[in-house]
């Protein structure tokens, strides 16, 4: 399935939930945006993408 | 709330006193560098110089110091800092924090000048200064030992200055347990100038609470709160040198100082890499369970004694010179630990002189000969040496500070400095985190990273409590990308500085505590003051305690001469930043100049002096300050 990841096309698994995503990315904490709307943190398990998606995801960086 | 106690030492006269702060005051300035600066302003005139016996160092502890919980030892030393010129505090863990209060006290303010080397032991009500003349000139973990020697005693806790502070370094570290510093604004140096080497107390046991059941409500499950998470696992686990993994991935990791925030081979430098290469073992404070020190051993470059480097120490000495050679990273980060250095500052200035150096602003006469080029951290021993002793050349130049150094070299020098009041920035981006342009620019004392909540938190989920968290304090916008900077960011930065600024003087571990990421957030605190210590506050009360401090250094720093003029930011905060896949973040003087504008009308400051309003002082409780 083909989506749109941060403005570029990439090819990702029909399966594939935003849980799955953030994972694989290795990031601590996300905040995902699907077609312009902003997900909770309790859909990330559940949410899968759509082809042609447009998904935003951005690494939520702690100070320290 | 209880009366607080005092104990004033002058060194000049070699003289003690005890003195109450009674409860009602104390309420108002509870602890930290809150009750450093009352006592600095009531006391001592903001115009000394800090390196003369008329400056004041004063070393304090909180009300919840010692209750057995996570990341509430800490201990502040407040004073005017010789780095920036203004009012300065610096923070360290560890275990002389809930030793000090275990021992009966609040605050040691130190006044005047030894006429030769003493150390201040305190046990219980027995107060002795001692002779320290057979210690000057060791480094910290030798005078330890010392001490242990000359005291026939081996159950102490101890704040020491090593050979840096004894030179007058500018950015002089106070070291507790050779690992934990007070390593900002050069406290060090200040106690290097009043010939003090070390505050050494008796060990004692932990402080009961109030109400020990309900204690058990925040610490009980601590274990559960930990694992639940993400940030806290990875800090148990990295430490802060974890955030090496997250800046370098992301593009925000400030490389060959500051020009670019990518930095090819972070991960050589990175937490994990320490976790999986050179880690003996994760240390702790008093009571903590998060056990975020992280401890290493290099062989013939960095031992277990001398702790390991945190996330600032890895950037300062890694991508900030250029330098992926992560046992060079762990052995500067030994010899500032050794001679007394804040690891970030001297870093910071290193990375500089290398900058000047390709440049063709400083040449190799100028620096002893070291080819100061990025990337060279085989140069860190011999340089960081001589910093510590104030050599004649390239050495007694750095000690200075990068600030002052380029002062005496010229416009393209100072162009190439990197910090705000004279204090060398922290290694986390305005690109990436715009409020922290705010918050270097206009924080009393120049740049701290801990000073402000950073800006990601505005993104998280509207469920996580990244975002719940700083909404419990005022409501907020949300935001949906790096690198925006406004109205919205300029709120931002004043509440949540308010309420690390609270943090400060309640002396709490920012990675415990906290009102985004951390394992307890401000309604805890709320229950913390009540049980810990029977307190019923409110978080409009912590709000404004932590902002009375805010205004408190303003005040002090108005009466030393600092305007709006000096809340700047340097050149190099306004270049673009390429992160991620081909994303552009900056910000802009346009933006800059109008979110400080939106910051000083919420804060109740002139805009053109930058100093806090008649009103605002009154609002504080402040007008007692002439
Ligand atoms: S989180 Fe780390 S620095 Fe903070 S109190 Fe715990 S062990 Fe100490």
């Amino acid at each position: 399935m083909k989506v749109w990841l941060n403005k570029k096309e990439v090819e990702l698994p029909a399966e594939m939930t935003v849980a799955d995503l953030i994972k694989e990315k290795q990031f601590k904490k996300a905040a995902v945006w699907i077609n312009g709307k902003q997900l909770l943190s309790a859909e990330y398990e559940s949410h899968g993408f759509q082809e042609g998606d447009q998904v935003k995801i951005l690494r939520v960086v702690a100070g320290g | 709330m209880k009366d607080a106690k005092i104990l004033y030492v002058d060194l000049t006269n070699r003289t003690t006193k005890l003195e109450t702060l009674d409860a009602e005051t104390y309420r108002k300035y509870p602890g930290g560098s809150a009750l450093g600066m009352y006592l600095m302003l009531k006391d001592m005139d903001p115009t000394v110089d800090p390196l003369s016996p008329e400056n004041m160092l004063i070393f304090s502890v909180a009300p919840l110091t010692g209750i057995p919980i996570s990341g509430q030892s800490r201990m502040t030393v407040t004073t005017k800092s010789p780095l920036t010129g203004t009012a300065g505090d610096s923070q360290v863990g560890g275990f002389i924090p809930a030793v000090f209060k275990a021992n009966g006290y609040d605050a040691v303010v130190f006044t005047g000048k030894a006429d030769s080397p003493v150390y201040l032991y305190i046990d219980s009500d027995q107060v002795q200064l001692r002779d320290a003349s057979g210690m000057w000139g060791m480094i910290t973990g030798d005078a330890e030992k010392w001490m242990a020697e000359d005291l026939q005693e081996t159950k102490l806790e101890s704040s020491i200055i090593g050979p840096a502070g004894e030179n007058l370094v500018k950015f002089a570290s106070i070291m507790h347990m050779r690992s934990r510093a007070n390593g900002r604004n050069g406290v060090g140096a200040v106690m290097g100038s009043k010939n003090l080497k070390a505050l050494v107390f008796k060990k004692k046991g932990g402080v009961r609470p109030e109400d020990q059941e309900g204690m058990k409500t925040l610490t009980g499950n601590v274990k559960e709160r930990m694992a639940a998470n993400e940030v806290i696992v990875d800090t148990a686990l990295h430490g802060s040198a974890g955030v090496v993994d997250a800046h370098g991935a992301e593009g925000f990791l400030p490389a060959y100082n500051w020009k670019q925030g990518n930095f090819d081979d972070y991960k050589k430098t990175a937490g994990s890499t320490i976790t999986r290469e050179i880690l003996v073992e994760r240390d702790t404070c008093f009571a903590c369970a998060i056990r975020c020190k992280g401890v290493v051993s290099v062989p013939g470059k960095a031992d277990p004694e001398y702790g390991g480097p945190e996330y600032e120490t890895c950037a300062t000495f890694g991508s900030y010179c250029g330098n992926t050679d992560l046992g060079d990273i762990c052995q500067a980060n030994q010899l500032c630990n050794m001679y007394g250095l804040d690891t970030i500052s001297c870093g910071a200035t290193i990375a500089w002189a290398m900058d000047c150096f390709e440049q063709g602003i400083l040449s190799k006469e100028q620096t002893d000969g070291i080819e100061l080029k990025f990337g060279n951290g085989g140069a860190f021993e011999a340089l960081i040496k001589k910093i510590a002793l104030r050599e004649p050349g390239i050495g007694s130049l750095l000690a200075e500070g990068s600030a002052a150094a380029a002062k005496t070299l010229g416009q393209e020098a100072e162009d190439l400095v990197v910090a705000s009041k004279g204090q060398e920035w922290p290694a986390h981006m305005v690109q990436m985190k715009p409020n922290l342009a705010i918050n270097y620019s206009a924080n009393p004392f120049g740049a701290d990273h801990q000073s402000s909540e950073h800006d990601p938190a505005l993104m998280a989920p509207e469920d996580d409590q990244n975002w719940l968290w700083p909404n419990m304090l005022a409501s907020f916008d949300r935001v949906e990308s790096y690198g925006i900077l406004d109205a919205n960011k300029a709120k931002f930065a004043l509440e949540t500085q308010k309420f690390y600024s609270m943090m400060d003087t309640l002396c709490l571990c920012q990675f415990a505590w906290g009102p985004a990421w951390q394992l307890y957030g401000p309604q805890e605190l709320v229950e913390f003051c009540k049980y810990g210590i029977g307190w019923d506050t409110s978080i409009e009360e912590l709000q404004e305690i932590g902002e009375r401090r805010i205004n408190m250094m303003r005040i002090f720093n108005e009466k030393a001469g600092f305007t709006r003029a000096d809340d700047k930011l340097p050149k190099k905060a306004f270049i673009p930043i390429h992160y991620g896949e081909g994303e552009v973040a900056a910000i802009t003087e346009e933006d800059f100049e109008a979110a400080m504008d939106a910051y000083y009308d919420l804060a109740g400051w002139d805009k053109v002096t930058g100093a806090p309003t008649a009103e605002t002082r009154a609002r504080l409780g402040l007008d007692w300050i002439g």
